[in-house]
């Protein structure tokens, strides 16, 4: 009897233990993380130094920065204009826009709530520590008025009229000005995407969230990062990724609302990146940074990696 | 070493097999029996244990223990005790009106009246014996079963009466500690979704096989009892990671019985106003739309003998009738409601118990469509919706020890939704027929115009969709009891196989294939209508879905001895879930074991301890492998050229889906599984009255959820900004069960309760529930977009933190009993909700940007109940006279668990408007 219970409770225990307190789905999904770093040197630009003109990083030009991840790349074609990644995105004219296929991605800043018309196409978020830059930043370009034609005249202001138009009640909902993410209680520079790092170079983190990971046939890689760099227009201080006349949402209030205004980025820039880079963007060239890999963009061998993908490339026609 | 022993006695009811050649046929054709046969065969009858003790308290062998009762089908039973002076009655039907005699040659007539038999657990109770008089007692419940393991509750007749319980059986099931309700009735048991439940009509499954959900509408008053298993319940029981609702029916008895009753419930008597909240708490102003609300209840039942002892029958018919009309919609939703049940219980034999059952449940709905007052009538749906369940049992008692019990069970539910019949009445606020049109007339043709932003739905309603689910499922159960250990105790043993083969027949779209959409300039002003845009459709779309499971359980009830319960066994469930192409969409082997045990330190009835271990398993659902059927609805959206500035990515003024679903699978699914351990501390303080402890964790992982392999998208997740496949305008969903799909709860039960003596009752408990995970309910896209499964973990809505319930029912001492009151309070914390942002991957309102359920709080809710009975005899019979009230206070704030979301212009709203008081009144006559 005693053997017959302790059958009994071994098959149970057995069962417990071995119908499923492991599953393997079959596919490698990962939180994958590094950074991007732009060389200052890309980022200038001319401004006004104590009345002499000076070429001065402009950080709030960086615009959202695009991540993909494309297949393995080949040797990079330096003869041609721009660096390329043979099956991924694909810069020269001559050959088949929109044949990019991206395995994943994420942004570093986004095109979000253009609650008035002056702001269209020319705020990525995090890129300001209050709204009063952000005021002045846009109102290079084009005077920021209200819906009744009147100039607005702060940032606080502006802050109030998006808020009141989106029914959004923190800076977080809307999205341009970055929380507190260093903790020290002090929203500033340090706060943004990106921050200066002591070689006066700048650097972001990005995270590509539930990755789908995978090995090649012949099992060496698992496919290159490739990024490029939206960077406002010298002349507009618009982002050529940015699609005016899509609003964010299809959604009635946008049709209906004059005050709802559109703006958002294209939904096939990692597809046809070539049709949304514009003079003056910064892509990924070969990474012959010290500690780079030498290839354009960086290829993943393990998902664990922490890449640091340099933005090295600025476009030039 | 030894063996346990099987001891098959013959039958002491009838007239004996003939020596070992019919023992051994008997078990054989029982054994056959259970091949042909098959499923989950949860408890339907009772099961009482009685101790006989002398005045000494030791226990007296040989009594010749009698029960005997009106319900209790084949006449009064005998059985004699052993050397332990305890006998079992097994198979009994659940009742509130047993009696109890023990004869002994030394010994004086001993007599215990009132005896309750519930279904689950056994009733255990001690009759006493002396050699001086005669003893006649009348059984109170015992405060504390030491029998069970299970946690839950049982809901007898008596009290589902006494008590303001709300006139059905989803409803009633919310007197149970740690049951939530969602928003369309269903119970949120201990912390899982509604979805999750198994809800068994005399012992069948009767689960909406699609959706998971209750299957069919039931009459209240043919209700014996309801069985609310919260967990740790055998596999007999079936399988299910949320809870169980087993209903079982009224079989009729030696009494003829006649009940008719009348109900009509208002709830217009005081503001019912749609709610508003900011996002911090803050109470706004209410929006003005007002709901009301008026229901009807007919009732007719008849039960009775056929023959006396040998067959029972029961025959009821309900008429619900339901007029509501929410936020302001000018058309009232009546909803029209026709129940019947009938049931044939005979008992030929002490050997064979057939059973009959059938019930079904036609109904309509006009005016579904409610929550806008910007509707017209012609555009208003019409719901057709019913079916039948019918089951025929054969239970064939091999011996007082040994039963097999087979069930087979067929179950059919329609659902059409289409427009609304037309009608020449010109008084009717209904779409009018037009020249030509019969009355009645349904238009499927003329393609609907629907409005946004505040325009008109107009003209006709847009869509079709029927929908035909079916299951049949036989199973059957072989019941060994008293089996002796050599080394002490004995073992009840159940070994059931069973298999339910269901299907759905599908067939969905839209009239005239064409769907317009009218917009305003303004919000919400009608008077501002500015243009239309249309969609234009595929042909409407007809599918199959299939699913079989086969299954087995073996399980144990051990005593080793009196005061100590080990529950045992485990479940086998081999599920097949097919999508339309005949693909085993989910494929699964599930095992099931438990362990549980009950432990009466003192033995004497007063203390209880359990605990154990379970595992539950979830079979699928056919709507979960439908998922990745190939039939899809194609659509092409048509901006026209007043919306051209308003067009897709690529400056195109349309967009499309295609006619092909593009959902998938990922090649390596695991079924969902729930594993639970459980605490429970109980002890009799005082006479009749209990104080409990109960906790429980329930882990359930690998949730059916889907992620999206097609579109890439933004940082926060809200736009997109490439396509793996090239297609950025459609989503590829792909079925997955990811281990991060997952849910952990937490219930602990604190708890008085006072049996029925001295003409009260009340039970009061305090639980406290926590929630954590990232699905409520399966298969809702948490992991389509990548970038907010960094919000995914968080507080979730199947629960609310702290609830305190207390329910109490007073005999009024105006003898013979009768006038009742019944109090029902229910007083629960809020529940944490989200802000929803747009996000271009739903096209509507759906993203977080900050962990889930942290934005503020949906406002706790108390609420009170009171029924009150008057009785009244007559010549013949007697007449009962109640008015009930739900909601006294008028603070149910919109009570279901699932209904508020601070929504996209920053109100906080309830999508289930608050509760209004609702008074009920009803007279029943019954001899």
């Amino acid at each position: 009897m005693s053997r017959t219970r302790a059958v009994i409770g071994s098959a149970l225990l057995a069962l417990s233990l071995g119908s499923g307190c492991h599953f393997d789905e079959g596919i490698v999904v990962e939180n994958m993380v590094g950074t991007v770093v732009v060389p200052s040197t890309l980022l200038e630009r001319l401004q006004s130094v104590g009345g002499v003109p000076t070429n001065v990083p402009e950080p709030k030009a960086i615009g959202p920065v695009y991540l993909g991840l494309y297949g393995g790349t080949v040797d990079a074609d330096v003869t041609t204009s721009y660096p390329y990644v043979a099956t991924g995105p694909v810069f020269d004219p001559t050959r088949t826009v929109g044949d990019a296929y991206p395995y994943g991605g994420t942004t570093i800043g986004q095109l979000r709530n253009t609650c008035l018309a002056a702001l269209q196409c020319r705020v990525a978020s995090n890129r300001f520590t209050n709204y009063d830059e952000l005021l002045d930043w846009v109102n290079q370009y084009e005077q920021v008025v209200d819906l009744n034609g009147d100039p607005v005249e702060s940032g606080e202001e502006l802050r109030q009229i998006c808020m009141g138009q989106y029914d959004l009640t923190t800076d977080a909902e809307l999205g341009w000005i970055p929380p507190d993410r260093n903790g020290d209680e002090v929203v500033d520079d340090k706060d943004l995407d990106f921050v200066v790092r002591e070689d006066g170079n700048y650097e972001a983190e990005f995270t590509l969230w539930q990755q789908e990971y995978f090995t090649s046939p012949d099992g060496e890689t698992g496919f290159t990062i490739w990024a490029f760099m939206d960077t406002a227009s010298v002349a507009s201080g618009e982002f050529g990724s940015c699609n005016e006349n899509q609003s964010f949402g299809q959604n009635g209030e946008a049709y209906t609302n004059p005050q709802y205004n559109t703006a958002v980025m294209y939904r096939d820039v990692l597809n046809r990146p070539a049709s949304y880079i514009d003079a003056g963007d910064i892509v990924t060239g070969v990474q012959d940074q010290p500690g780079g890999n030498g290839e354009i963009g960086y290829v993943y061998h393990d998902p664990d990696d922490i890449p640091e993908l340099w933005l090295n490339f600025e476009v030039t026609q | 070493m030894g063996r346990i022993r099987l001891t098959l006695p013959l039958s002491a009811r009838g007239a004996p097999l003939a020596g070992a050649t019919a023992r051994l046929l008997q078990v054989f054709a029982a054994l056959v029996a259970l091949l042909v046969a098959s499923p989950a065969l949860a408890q339907q009858d009772g099961t009482l244990i009685v101790d006989v003790l002398d005045d000494s308290d030791l226990e007296v062998p040989g009594a010749r223990v009698t029960l005997s009762g009106p319900a209790l089908i084949g006449g009064s039973q005998t059985q004699v005790t052993g050397a332990a002076g305890q006998v079992k009655f097994t198979a009994i039907p659940p009742s509130t009106d047993y009696a109890l005699s023990a004869e002994h040659d030394t010994l004086q007539v001993s007599k215990l009246n009132n005896v309750v038999v519930k279904i689950g657990s056994p009733t255990r109770v001690t009759m006493k014996m002396s050699g001086i008089e005669e003893i006649v007692v009348t059984e109170k419940e015992k405060a504390i079963n030491t029998e069970s393991t299970s946690r839950g509750e049982v809901l007898t007749k008596d009290f589902l009466q006494k008590i303001p319980s709300g006139r059905s059986y989803q409803s009633a099931t919310q007197m149970a500690s740690g049951v939530t309700p969602d928003s369309g009735g269903n119970p949120n048991i201990g912390g899982a979704a509604s979805n999750e439940n198994t809800y068994m009509i005399d012992g069948a499954n009767v689960t909406d096989p699609v959706t998971g959900t209750f299957g069919n509408n039931f009459n209240f008053d043919a209700i014996q009892q309801i069985e609310v298993l919260l967990g740790g319940y055998m596999p007999e029981y079936g399988v299910s990671i949320g809870g169980v609702v087993n209903v079982v029916t009224d079989s009729g008895s030696n009494n003829l019985q006649f009940i008719s009753s009348v109900y009509y419930a208002n709830s217009n008597l005081r503001p019912r106003t749609d709610e508003r909240w900011g996002h911090d708490g803050v109470q706004l102003a209410p929006s003005g739309f007002e709901q009301t609300g008026q229901s009807f209840f007919v009732n007719a039942l008849v039960s009775g003998p056929v023959v006396r002892d040998k067959a029972f029958f029961i025959l009821s018919y309900v008429n619900e009738r339901g007029l509501d009309a929410y936020a302001g919609t000018p058309q009232r939703r009546d909803y029209d409601g026709h129940y019947v049940y009938g049931k044939l219980t005979i008992q030929p034999s002490s050997e064979h118990r057939f059973t009959l059952g059938l019930q079904t449940d036609p109904a309509s709905i006009a005016n579904g469509t409610q929550g806008t007052p910007y509707i017209k009538a012609e555009a208003q749906d019409n719901q057709e919706q019913g079916g039948f369940v019918g089951n025929a049992r054969w239970q064939w008692f091999l011996s007082p020890d040994a039963s097999l019990d087979t069930v087979a069970t067929l179950q059919r539910s329609n659902i059409r939704v289409g427009s609304v019949p037309c009608t020449h009445d010109t008084r009717q606020d209904r779409r009018q027929c037009r020249p030509g049109e019969e009355e009645g007339y349904i238009d499927w043709y003329t393609p609907g115009r629907s409005g946004i932003g505040g325009a008109y739905d107009s003209v006709n309603y847009a869509s079709m969709y029927f929908s035909t689910r079916q299951r049949f499922q036989i199973t059957s159960k072989l019941s060994l009891t008293n089996i002796k250990d050599p080394l002490g105790g004995t073992h009840d043993l159940k070994f059931g196989i069973g298999t339910e083969q269901t299907s759905e027949s599908n067939l969905q779209g839209y009239n005239g294939n064409l769907l317009y959409i009218d917009v305003n300039s303004t919000s919400y002003d009608p008077t501002t209508f500015a243009n239309y845009y249309y969609l234009e459709t595929s042909s409407p779309i007809r599918y199959q879905v299939n699913g079989s499971i086969y299954n087995f359980f073996l399980q144990d009830s051990w005593k080793p001895v009196k005061n100590l319960t080990i529950n045992y066994g485990t479940r086998y469930d081999n599920s097949v879930m097919r999508n339309d192409l005949g693909e085993a969409v989910l494929r699964a082997n599930l095992w099931g074991p438990r362990l549980f045990a009950a432990w009466d330190p003192w033995g004497n009835q007063k203390t209880k301890i359990a605990t154990g271990y379970g595992r539950f398993n979830d079979r699928g659902t056919l709507g979960i492998a439908g998922f990745t059927s190939a039939s899809g609805f194609g659509s092409k959206l048509f901006f026209g050229e007043y919306f051209d500035n308003y067009s897709n990515g690529r400056n195109e003024n349309y967009s499309y889906s295609p006619v092909r679903n593009l959902n998938i699978s990922n090649d390596k699914l695991r079924n969902p599984y729930t594993d639970e351990v459980i605490l429970t501390l109980e002890r009799e303080v005082i006479n009749d009255v209990a104080i409990s402890s109960s906790m429980s964790g329930k882990f359930t992982r690998n949730l059916y959820e889907f992620d999206d392999v097609n579109l890439v998208y933004s940082e926060n997740g809200d736009s997109i900004i490439g396509s793996r496949r090239g297609d950025v305008n459609n989503l590829y969903g792909r079925l997955r069960t990811p281990s991060l799909a997952r849910r952990d709860v937490f219930q602990w039960d604190l708890a008085a309760r006072k049996v029925l003596s001295h003409r009260w009752a009340a039970r009061v408990t305090y639980t406290f529930q926590q929630a954590l995970g990232t699905t409520n309910r399966s298969l809702t896209g948490t992991f389509a977009v990548d970038q907010q499964v960094q919000h995914n973990y968080g507080p979730l809505q199947t629960v609310r933190n702290h609830v305190f319930r207390a329910l109490a029912i007073w005999d009024l001492p105006t003898d013979p009993w009768t006038q009742q009151i019944g109090i029902f309070f229910l007083g629960a914390s809020g529940v944490p909700v989200d802000r929803f942002y747009y996000g271009a991957a739903q096209q509507g309102y759906s993203n977080r940007i900050q962990a889930r359920r942290t934005y503020t709080n949906d406002p706790g809710f108390w609420d009170l109940g009171i029924r009150f009975q008057q009785y009244i005899d007559l010549r013949k019979g007697q007449l009962q006279l109640s008015v009930e009230a739900q909601n006294i206070t008028n603070n149910r704030g919109g009570g279901y668990i699932y209904n508020a979301q601070v929504y996209q212009n920053n109100r906080f709203v309830r999508f289930i408007r608050q509760d209004p008081l609702q008074l009920m009144f009803g007279a029943r006559y019954e001899f």
